[in-house]
């Protein structure tokens, strides 16, 4: 089922939680929706299973708008953060309560392959209550996959369990999904998990999409300086385009001259140029060279965060325990390759992606 | 200090019902379930006991079908003033029963507004609503006190209820009516029954209404207790006797029912907290929304509601300024200027005026009696670990459970002979206030303190405060609000208090609901429609009082 949404506007009294939002979720494909928190990524979810109309746009499966179709008529599924599993059945008549409004053959043999599927086999007689969160989660995608939904809507499905239990989890939903090929919209704040989950990413900030874009795109080739800020953890700072020589362009970044790409911007404009930690070497030879003090070191067990002064400003830079004689205080050379230094182009004008 | 509220209750509450039980069961000078036998196998006494719990069952299912819409469109819609509204739904709580039964009795009276409206309108020449003194007119009474209650506990649990249980169930592919049935309805239930119950011992010890509004032709076991006590002629204390195995009979119900209640209350006060707010919807949404059948349903219980809550009111302030004259009538000051007169009236044996000074007083009375008492107790409940606390809270549940005329009686056997003669003064309607009262206060009292955060304490002393200066700057101003709601709460509910008042009262201690309650039986007008104005008013104040500064302090 392909999902398609047209020019949606949503207001909610004085505030506008969505405007002129357009996106395509192809068939089988899971789209994940990152963006802060507020910045409407819920409103889209309710619309989408029918607890919302647009004030304009449409929603289409398949190419049929849904609009006027009740929510318990349009087939979705859907898992909420706190799981909302009915806490006064039991999990097989949680994960049976949507077979009950379908014609399904065998009934009680549909709920044991879900649980089955989720790993939650012999659990069927116990209460929502005396799960744990992670087994809670597992319930709450039984009952929205039981009824065969054309399409599946996750609302911050990992949100509320801890990090270790988030990244098994979000391989399995991947696994499932893959397994059903089911249309699926993944919500979450989190942009580590949408970049490792999902097939495409649309990154929202307040009320509309900034970027949508396999996750690699969204990474290296930010279309705005949110996406470039909130995707992946960078560097931005500001250059001036001094001229343009082939695909790249000149820049000068603080005291020195560097060589960056991207197509926008005009001779003499400020812009800002985005680089990631990990593309910025210690001692390494490449087309920008420079140097630097470390002001800072974070230790996280494989890496080390290194806050590095230069170019005017303090850089985040990624090293390994492999990076010998890193000390605060020192100065140390730093190298980037020119692809490696990426203009983001301006927030007033919204071009789309290069690539 | 600490033991302070614990011998209060046991001097005073204990001991006397205890002396009172003990008198049902004595026959001859020897234990004896004489009279109880009496009392369970004798047509007359199973006709009352069998009519208590009826008209409570009654009642009760009428106030869950008033309740539950108001609970309904409190839940779903929004519109003007819904916060007033809302918050209306405190009244009953601080609203003299006397006053409903005497606005009924101008609304639904066989004279009453309505039935004469309805006569003029339709050109008859009999009432056609017999409401007053009916079942109908009890139960009508008793959902008017009580629906309140019922939307007030289904609207918080209905408010608590997570709106993505409804609509994960919705996109499973449950109709609107499913999901009411499998997932609102049994998620509500536990406040909707908690609430019922709470009904049902209220409307099972009911006294006001039922003597009033039932008018004498229907006998309760608190009105055959106060009857035979009160007004029989009992010259060999047979009736004391079976009045006294009366109460114990009616206590071992009420008991078990305040059981299920606290019980229930628990398990409601469990259920998950809220995580998304409930949406709601304009109620006014266009000229043509207005017409929608579901709309329609609502517009016809306002005007029931409207009917049944605001009129019985308002017609006590127009009563109360309305003067039959030969000419037909007009309007009065009269009767205001009658009630603070000191002139004698004999059915009342005292004068007006003195009944509203007399509730000034016991108000006042019971007030700074009762508030001290209820604060230590919370205190003690609330703060501290030692371990009679729960053996406290336990002394709580029974004055909850024990109706005011019972309590009256039990004063009447037990301080009528010295080291305590009390009965017949002024000290015995004030202390028997104060224990009527006090459950309720330290109820109002206990989640106040428990909002206060003993860190702030800690965090005061770490300063360098002592003891006393933190609890001067740091408790007493956060709790002042919850005192003044406590203190205000408590002297509304005394100057309510008719039952017990009427049990002990003498000439000379009549307050404002007993002086109302003779007029009543006296088919006087104007001057009780007065005196419940003045009451409605100081219920206005406790109930602003309330809104302000305790509404989430009073839980009940």
């Amino acid at each position: 089922m392909r999902v398609t949404l047209r020019g949606i506007t949503k207001r909610f009294r004085t505030t506008v939680a969505l405007e002129d939002v357009s996106l395509d979720v192809g068939d089988g494909e899971l789209m994940a929706l990152v963006g802060p928190s507020g910045c409407g990524k819920t409103t889209l979810v309710r619309l989408i299973a029918g607890f919302e109309t647009p004030d304009s746009g449409d929603i289409l499966f398949d190419g049929h708008s849904v609009l006027g179709v009740p929510p318990e008529r349009r087939g979705v599924g859907l898992v909420f953060q706190n799981y909302a599993l009915f806490p006064h059945m039991n999990v097989f008549h949680n994960v049976a309560y949507g077979l009950k409004f379908k014609r399904v053959d065998r009934p009680r043999e549909r709920v044991h392959e879900l649980l089955d599927l989720v790993g939650l086999k012999g659990l069927e007689d116990r209460m929502p209550a005396e799960l744990s969160a992670g087994q809670q989660q597992r319930v709450a995608l039984a009952r929205a996959l039981a009824p065969n939904p054309q399409v599946l809507l996750l609302d911050e499905p990992l949100s509320a369990l801890d990090a270790k239990l988030r990244e098994r989890l979000r391989l399995e939903i991947r696994k499932i999904q893959r397994a059903l090929k089911i249309t699926t919209l993944y919500i979450t704040h989190d942009q580590e998990e949408a970049l490792a989950v999902a097939d495409r990413v649309a990154v929202m900030s307040v009320a509309h999409i900034e970027q949508v874009g396999a996750p690699q795109e969204v990474y290296t080739t930010p279309a705005t300086e949110f996406v470039a800020r909130f995707i992946g953890r960078g560097n931005l700072v500001m250059g001036q385009i001094l001229k343009r020589d082939g695909g790249e362009v000149i820049l000068s970044v603080g005291d020195r001259v560097m060589r960056a790409r991207g197509a926008v911007g005009e001779l003499g404009q400020s812009v800002k140029v985005l680089v990631r930690p990990e593309r910025i070497r210690l001692n390494h030879v490449a087309e920008n060279i420079f140097m630097g003090k470390i002001v800072g070191i974070e230790f996280a067990g494989d890496t080390l965060w290194l806050h590095v002064e230069a170019l005017g400003t303090t850089l985040v830079v990624k090293a390994t325990t492999l990076d010998k004689s890193v000390h605060e205080g020192e100065r140390v050379q730093l190298g980037v390759s020119a692809s490696d230094l990426y203009i983001v182009p301006p927030s007033d004008q919204r071009s789309p992606p290069i690539s | 200090m600490l033991l302070l509220p614990g011998l209060f209750l046991i001097l005073f509450f204990y001991v006397p019902l205890a002396n009172l039980l003990r008198e049902g069961l004595i026959h001859d000078g020897a234990l004896s379930l004489e009279f109880v036998k009496k009392i369970l196998t004798d047509d007359y006494f199973q006709h009352v006991i069998l009519f208590t719990l009826w008209q409570a069952l009654l009642s009760t299912l009428a106030s869950i079908v008033l309740g539950l819409p108001l609970a309904y469109v409190l839940a779903h819609y929004d519109f003007p003033l819904k916060r007033a509204v809302r918050s209306l739904t405190i009244v009953p709580f601080v609203l003299p029963a006397i006053t409903v039964a005497l606005g009924f009795a101008l609304l639904f009276g066989r004279n009453g507004y309505l039935n004469r409206f309805l006569m003029g309108l339709w050109g008859l020449s009999e009432p056609p609503l017999p409401i007053m003194y009916s079942l109908t007119g009890i139960v009508l009474a008793h959902a008017f006190y009580n629906a309140p209650i019922i939307a007030r506990t289904v609207h918080a649990a209905w408010e608590r209820l997570d709106p993505r249980y409804e609509e994960s169930a919705r996109a499973l592919g449950a109709s609107r009516f499913s999901v009411f049935k499998d997932v609102t309805l049994p998620l509500i239930l536990p406040g909707l029954l908690s609430g019922a119950a709470l009904v049902f011992i209220f409307c099972f010890l009911s006294f006001p209404i039922v003597l009033s509004v039932g008018g004498g032709r229907f006998s309760t076991i608190e009105v055959e207790i106060y009857t035979r006590v009160v007004t029989m002629l009992d010259p060999r204390f047979l009736n004391y006797k079976i009045g006294a195995a009366l109460a114990l009979v009616g206590l071992l119900l009420s008991l078990g029912m305040t059981y299920v209640y606290l019980r229930l209350q628990g398990s409601f006060a469990r259920q998950t907290e809220q995580l998304r707010p409930r949406p709601t919807v304009p109620l006014f949404a266009g000229v043509k929304d207005l017409l929608r059948p579901q709309k329609l349903l609502i517009w016809l219980y306002v005007l029931v509601s409207l009917i049944l809550f605001v009129g019985p009111m308002l017609a006590i302030v127009a009563d109360s300024l309305w003067e039959e004259t030969a000419l037909g009538g007009r309007w009065t000051l009269r009767w205001y200027a009658y009630i603070f007169t000191p002139q004698y009236e004999a059915f009342l044996g005292d004068s007006p005026l003195r009944a509203v000074l007399n509730s000034l007083a016991f108000g006042v009375g019971a007030t700074l009696l009762a508030l001290p008492l209820g604060v230590i107790f919370a205190y003690v409940i609330v703060r501290t670990r030692w371990g009679g606390r729960r053996l406290l809270d336990t002394l709580l549940m029974a004055p909850l459970a024990t109706s005011s005329i019972v309590l009256a009686f039990a004063f009447l056997r037990a301080f009528n002979a010295p080291p305590f003669r009390l009965v017949g003064t002024a000290t015995a309607v004030i202390i028997a206030h104060a224990v009527i009262i006090f459950p309720f206060i330290v109820r109002a009292l206990v989640p106040v303190l428990e909002n206060l955060d003993v860190k702030l304490i800690e965090s005061a002393r770490s300063f360098g405060a002592s003891r006393l200066r933190a609890l001067r700057e740091i408790e007493l101003p956060l709790v002042a609000p919850g005192l003044l709601a406590g203190a205000v709460f408590a002297f509304a509910l005394s100057l309510g208090e008719m039952s017990a008042t009427l049990m002990l009262a003498r000439p000379g201690l009549n307050t404002i609901p007993v002086a109302v309650y003779r007029f009543l039986s006296q088919h006087s007008l104007g001057a009780p429609s007065a005196m419940s104005a003045v009451m409605i008013v100081v219920s206005g104040v406790a109930f602003i009082v309330l809104e302000r500064f305790g509404e989430k302090a009073l839980k009940l």
